[in-house]
């Protein structure tokens, strides 16, 4: 007797097709941490992969779909956005499909896909939040926070997010609290364009450690103006842009441009590259008084 | 019969050293040499069952364990520089000696490794053990928020803050691999951080390195 479809069958197939397909295009990368990742083919000979757990810069081997190991280079790195770019051999290989993430929205059912010894390695699971542009905790730039409720095999890291209809539509990561994230196409190409191009991403440059500090009363007994807290100046780079704008050791940081920063986090989002070269205005306080001083941003390669 | 090899660029120790040996009996010298190039041939020749072996370049002893598996080696080093201790033993030393050991302590030590046993000074277990002492550190600190990081820690950090690799960090630094990723899951623990990434971020926000 015949097996009526259902549409249990029905998605269990087409979720194994959709793997299939999508495997075509995912490679394991071994870059010297504890176990193997994943990457995606992201352009012909260009492979995306996650940049945290990528520990070496050479002697890097990736495994294509079929299990044979080929050398791959490292084009650069970005841990802004965990976003390493490596160079191989494609002969043949496919490019993954990839679309705008902005098409995913919570509840959207996602797979992600990554190699495990040449094999494909699923799991799936849903869009829990798609919501605004967001700063990592180094201060890059991800142009949309995708955030999934689904289990990701560290084998998988750097593998693909896909959607129902077989497209990529990010790279899976493990974010803060080791929670899956998905790096979003558009972020990728971005910083793909870059690390090719150049090596490397810069980022703006102050060229002081600071640290957060609760604003005392100020001595003629007035009101504590703002949030009653500042970026305190704890050291300076002698050859960096504070320097030689004349900041000093002590110095309170109030406002940037006007607006009032009160975390150190703040300031690293504000000195991503589009910072480079921009005359900032910083109100501060300086022996208690308040004062102004410009500054331009230098640059930095970061890896 | 314990065939032993000697190792040191310094006359003096190579003379001790040769000294010590020859005052017990079940000691035999196949080699007293200056040359870090010539001890694999040596034990080649000579099937060495101890190196005594004062500081020797790292990627060379390195290449000897991967040559020479039979052999124990005991690498001397200025106790002073943890890191050599540590790359001594990532090398692959199986006893570790301070340069200024007594007599007694190293033929103490060449029994012990003929009898298939590692030994290390005292002073080094909590540098190794140091998720465990870490974590009392911090736990008697009042102010957790106060990570104090090594001078050394410190350049490691400022390297994380460029986004280089383990790899990368240790050349910039001149330090084994090894020993890089030793300091930075150190780093990680004392800044109670998951990754790297949060760990500069938190370095960040305590004005520990330049932004």
């Amino acid at each position: 007797m015949a097996e009526p479809t259902n549409s249990l069958i029905a998605f269990s197939d087409a979720a194994a097709q959709l793997v299939e397909r999508t495997a075509s295009s995912i490679v394991a990368v071994h870059g010297g941490g504890r176990w193997p990742s994943s990457g995606i083919h992201w352009r012909s000979g260009v492979i995306v992969t996650a940049e945290e757990v990528l520990e070496r810069d050479e002697d890097i081997k990736v495994t294509l779909p079929g299990g044979r190991v080929v050398a791959a280079s490292l084009a650069g790195r970005d841990s802004s956005t965990d976003v390493a770019v490596l160079r191989f051999q494609p002969d043949g290989l496919p490019a993954a499909p990839t679309a705008d993430a902005a098409s995913l929205h919570p509840g959207h059912v996602v797979l992600a896909i990554g190699n495990h010894e040449g094999a494909p390695i699923a799991s799936l699971g849903i869009v829990a939040i798609a919501g605004p542009a967001w700063h990592s905790l180094r201060g890059g730039t991800i142009d949309s926070l995708i955030r999934l409720d689904l289990a990701l095999s560290p084998a998988a890291e750097g593998g693909a997010v896909v959607d129902v209809r077989g497209r990529v539509v990010g790279m899976a990561v493990l974010g803060p609290r080791r929670r899956a994230l998905a790096i979003p196409t558009s972020t990728i190409d971005r910083v793909v364009d870059q690390l090719l191009a150049k090596g490397h991403v810069f980022r703006g440059y102050l060229g002081a450690g600071l640290q957060p500090v609760r604003l005392g009363r100020p001595s003629n007994g007035a009101q504590p103006s703002g949030s009653g807290r500042g970026i305190l100046v704890a050291s300076i780079d002698p050859d960096g842009p504070a320097a030689r704008a004349g900041l000093l050791v002590g110095d309170i940081v109030t406002t940037w441009n006007a607006k009032p920063v009160d975390r150190v986090r703040e300031v690293m989002r504000l000195l991503g590259s589009d910072s480079i070269g921009n005359t900032v205005d910083l109100g501060l306080l300086r022996g208690g008084a308040p004062t102004t001083l410009k500054v331009v941003i230098g640059e930095r390669a970061v890896a | 019969m314990v065939a032993i090899a000697i190792f040191s660029a310094d006359p003096a120790m190579r003379r001790s050293l040769e000294q010590l040996l020859r005052e017990d009996a079940a000691l035999s010298i196949v080699g007293v040499i200056d040359d870090p190039a010539a001890i694999s041939l040596l034990i080649d020749q000579n099937h060495a069952n101890v190196v005594l072996a004062d500081v020797p370049p790292r990627e060379r002893l390195a290449d000897w364990r991967i040559r020479h598996n039979q052999t124990a080696f005991v690498i001397f080093v200025d106790l002073a520089n943890e890191e050599d201790s540590l790359d001594a033993l990532y090398a692959g030393a199986r006893a570790i000696l301070p340069r200024t050991a007594k007599p007694d302590e190293i033929v103490t030590v060449i029994k012990a490794v003929t009898n298939g046993l590692a030994v290390l000074p005292g002073e080094l277990l909590p540098t190794l053990l140091s998720g465990a002492s870490l974590v009392g550190e911090l736990l008697d600190d009042n102010d957790a928020d106060r990570a104090r990081l090594t001078p050394r820690e410190l350049e490691v950090l400022a390297a994380m803050a460029d986004g280089i690799s383990n790899k990368a960090i240790a050349r910039r630094l001149g330090i084994s691999f090894h020993t890089a990723k030793f300091h930075v899951a150190a780093i990680l623990a004392k800044l109670n951080a998951d990754s790297r990434t949060e760990a500069v971020a938190r370095a960040a926000q305590l004005g520990l390195v330049m932004l």
